[in-house]
């Protein structure tokens, strides 16, 4: 007889649950120090929320103990959010140094390649001439503050 | 009005208008610019124009701005100004089974006739409305926000647990920073940045578009695939038209939000998409396409713009900072806000109104022709529309006040969105309870104040003790109800 397959406790719902009534509980604590009306509302706000917060908790582990139907692996999906995710911080850190120019056409040509476009010509194209395009029209016409960086404009 | 009309469409006007509408709606489109952005922009351009000139540049620039922020809404679902967030439950899913160029089509024209009723709330109500909103005050503040936050709680029927866990989180984020009635610092992490609070823009853009740019990130081809429709622009136009009481509605309801200081375009898009949600007889279809969901929040928005005006030029009170740029505006070219404005001679006032009428149709006529254009974003690979959304992203993050900061929080709320749209929280509970948070805390310490600590303060107030007990009404209604069906079923037994 197969052994049973295991289903995890912790799921991400579970997780986000665990991550909403931490900041319940810490809102709730730090909030003693305030004067009345200040700690009202926060103290008042953040106990409902950790009793919804405990209540969701208690149906996540209920639906993954009582055989909820596995989800179908994600594969390919699983990698590309992730993975744009650690480009947009990559490009969070590399803003401020290399400017926004050449932060954003390294961008916009990195994340085709990542989600599987292997036309370069397009890609380049693209990637260079809306950089321009936004640079131009934030930077030249709206007055945005984009980094310059190394460039010298 | 007849010489309001002629000096309306003199050609310098028009032009005035027509570069107004135009500006407007390539601002709108994108995130995280908006109308305080760009009327703060072209303010200085206004100095030399003639003062009907000016206000009607700035009413056309307003209007096409709020109207352009739901056609990313819809195509993109990343709302291009917060007045659009919940345009996009049901604007991008009509765009996901390839019927963009319909939902432009309801937007735009339930946009048009949401600002035709907020025109014609200013030109025919304009000064006992103003005189009204004044006896609005702490106490009924408070309870407006009760009002919204019982919504809320209707809007996740069905996934209630969530929903509160949603909109207690969206609270929470709004008692960061500054308190205003107490002056206290809560919840800085020792940072100087959390001070004025987590911003509202910001965290918009990261949980609608940031997120968004994820999601199409997991799905090769384009956002409607190859099932797409950029002509069904008057199929839209005419779902609006069969439908006049829930357009009708929603603009008054939208521009009776506008005219109450404080609460704005993001309170009456949610407020009003929230409340037809809970009175349609086919609730479950919001959120998956159904009509009355771009209807209700478009319709809503664009009265509000205008009624928002009407305190800011009765009575010289900016209910926003939009209003507070029209006021400096009006200033500017010599002109009083207050009850002198609204008679003031040489045909100021009419010709206004026409401005601002016409500025109304112009990006009606821009947003129809424009529309099946705009929809062609949605046949681009997401390959090449990801890296765009979050060029964009990033500029409007940082457009806002110029911090990196905000880039930052829009990152972090973008990727905590993602999950939460994945895992089924709803969004629309988070982004209600931070507009709701500051209107209810804040109004009800000054009524605590006003009151020397007494809670008889919102049953002493008429206003207030009507709002009370609708609020006891809508809670109590559908228990009744049911109880009521189950007597008569059991009486016909």
């Amino acid at each position: 007889m197969e052994a049973e397959e295991k289903k995890p406790v912790l799921t991400v719902d579970l997780a986000i649950t665990l991550v909403v009534a931490v900041a319940c509980v810490y809102m709730f604590v730090a909030a003693r120090e305030f004067r009345l009306l200040g700690r009202l509302f926060p103290q008042v706000i953040s106990g409902v929320t950790l009793l919804a917060c405990i209540a969701q908790a208690v149906i996540s582990i209920r639906k993954s103990r009582a055989g909820a139907p596995a989800k179908k692996r994600e594969g390919p999906a699983l990698h590309n959010h992730l993975y744009i995710c650690a480009v947009s911080i990559a490009y969070l850190v590399i803003m401020p140094y290399l400017g926004f120019v050449i932060a954003s056409i390294a961008l916009t040509l990195v994340i085709p390649l990542i989600l599987g476009n292997r036309n370069k010509t397009v890609i380049c194209i693209v990637g260079v001439a809306l950089t321009l395009i936004f640079y131009i029209v934030f930077k030249r016409f709206f007055y945005v503050p984009l980094p310059a960086g190394i460039l010298p404009f | 009005m007849l010489a309001g009309l002629s000096a309306a469409l003199e050609y310098q006007n028009l032009l005035f208008l027509l570069s107004g509408s135009f500006l407007g709606l390539i601002i709108g489109a994108a995130p995280g610019l908006g109308p305080v952005f760009g009327l703060a922009l072209f303010l200085s351009m206004t100095f030399r124009m003639p003062p009907a000139g000016a206000i009607i540049f700035m009413s056309s620039f307003y209007a096409a701005c709020v109207y352009g922020g739901s056609v990313t809404a819809i195509l993109l679902n990343a709302p291009g100004t917060p007045g659009s967030v919940a345009t996009c439950f049901d604007g991008y899913a009509f765009t996901k089974r390839g019927e963009a160029g319909r939902a432009l089509g309801i937007s735009t024209m339930a946009s048009f006739v949401g600002g035709v009723m907020g025109v014609m709330a200013l030109l025919l109500l304009g000064p006992p409305l103003a005189v009204w909103s004044l006896k609005i005050g702490p106490p009924e503040f408070f309870m407006l926000a009760l009002v919204g936050l019982c919504l809320v709680a209707m809007a996740s029927k069905g996934n209630t647990v969530k929903g509160l866990m949603m909109s207690g989180l969206g609270l929470m984020l709004s008692f960061v920073g500054r308190s205003v009635v107490t002056a206290e610092k809560r919840f800085l992490f020792g940072t100087l940045y959390l001070e004025d609070g987590v911003q509202f823009v910001p965290v918009v853009i990261g949980v609608f578009a940031f997120a968004q740019a994820m999601v199409l990130s997991n799905d090769t081809g384009s956002i409607s695939g190859e099932h797409s429709s950029v002509s069904g622009v008057m199929q839209g136009v005419k779902d609006v038209l069969k439908r006049p009481f829930t357009v009708l509605g929603n603009a008054a309801a939208g521009t009776l939000i506008g005219i109450l200081p404080g609460l704005g375009i993001n309170a009456a898009n949610f407020i009003c998409y929230v409340g037809t949600k809970n009175f349609s007889k086919h609730p479950e279809q919001f959120g998956n396409g159904a009509v009355e969901g771009i209807i209700a929040p478009e319709a809503a928005n664009n009265g509000s713009t205008t009624g928002s005006l009407i305190p800011a030029f009765g009575l010289g009170v900016p209910g926003s900072a939009t209003a507070a740029l029209f006021i400096s505006a009006l200033m500017i070219h010599g002109l009083r806000p207050g009850h002198g404005f609204f008679e003031s001679g040489d045909n100021l006032f009419p010709t206004i109104i026409w401005g601002m009428l016409f500025a109304q149709l112009a990006f009606l006529v821009l947003g129809l022709v424009g529309a099946k254009y705009f929809a062609k974003i949605t046949l681009v690979p997401n390959s090449l529309l990801v890296p765009i959304i979050l060029v964009l992203c990033f500029v409007g993050s940082l457009s806002y006040r110029g911090m990196f900061e905000d880039v930052i929080v829009m990152v972090v709320a973008g990727f905590g969105g993602y999950y939460l749209q994945k895992h089924k929280y709803p969004l629309a509970c988070l982004i209600l309870g931070m507009i709701l948070g500051p209107l209810a805390e804040d109004n009800f310490c000054r009524s605590m104040r006003m009151s020397r600590y007494s809670l008889k303060i919102f049953f002493e107030r008429p206003i207030s003790l009507v709002l009370f007990i609708c609020i006891i009404i809508a809670f109590a209604t559908p228990p009744l109800r049911k109880w009521w069906k189950s007597r008569k079923a059991a009486a016909q037994q």
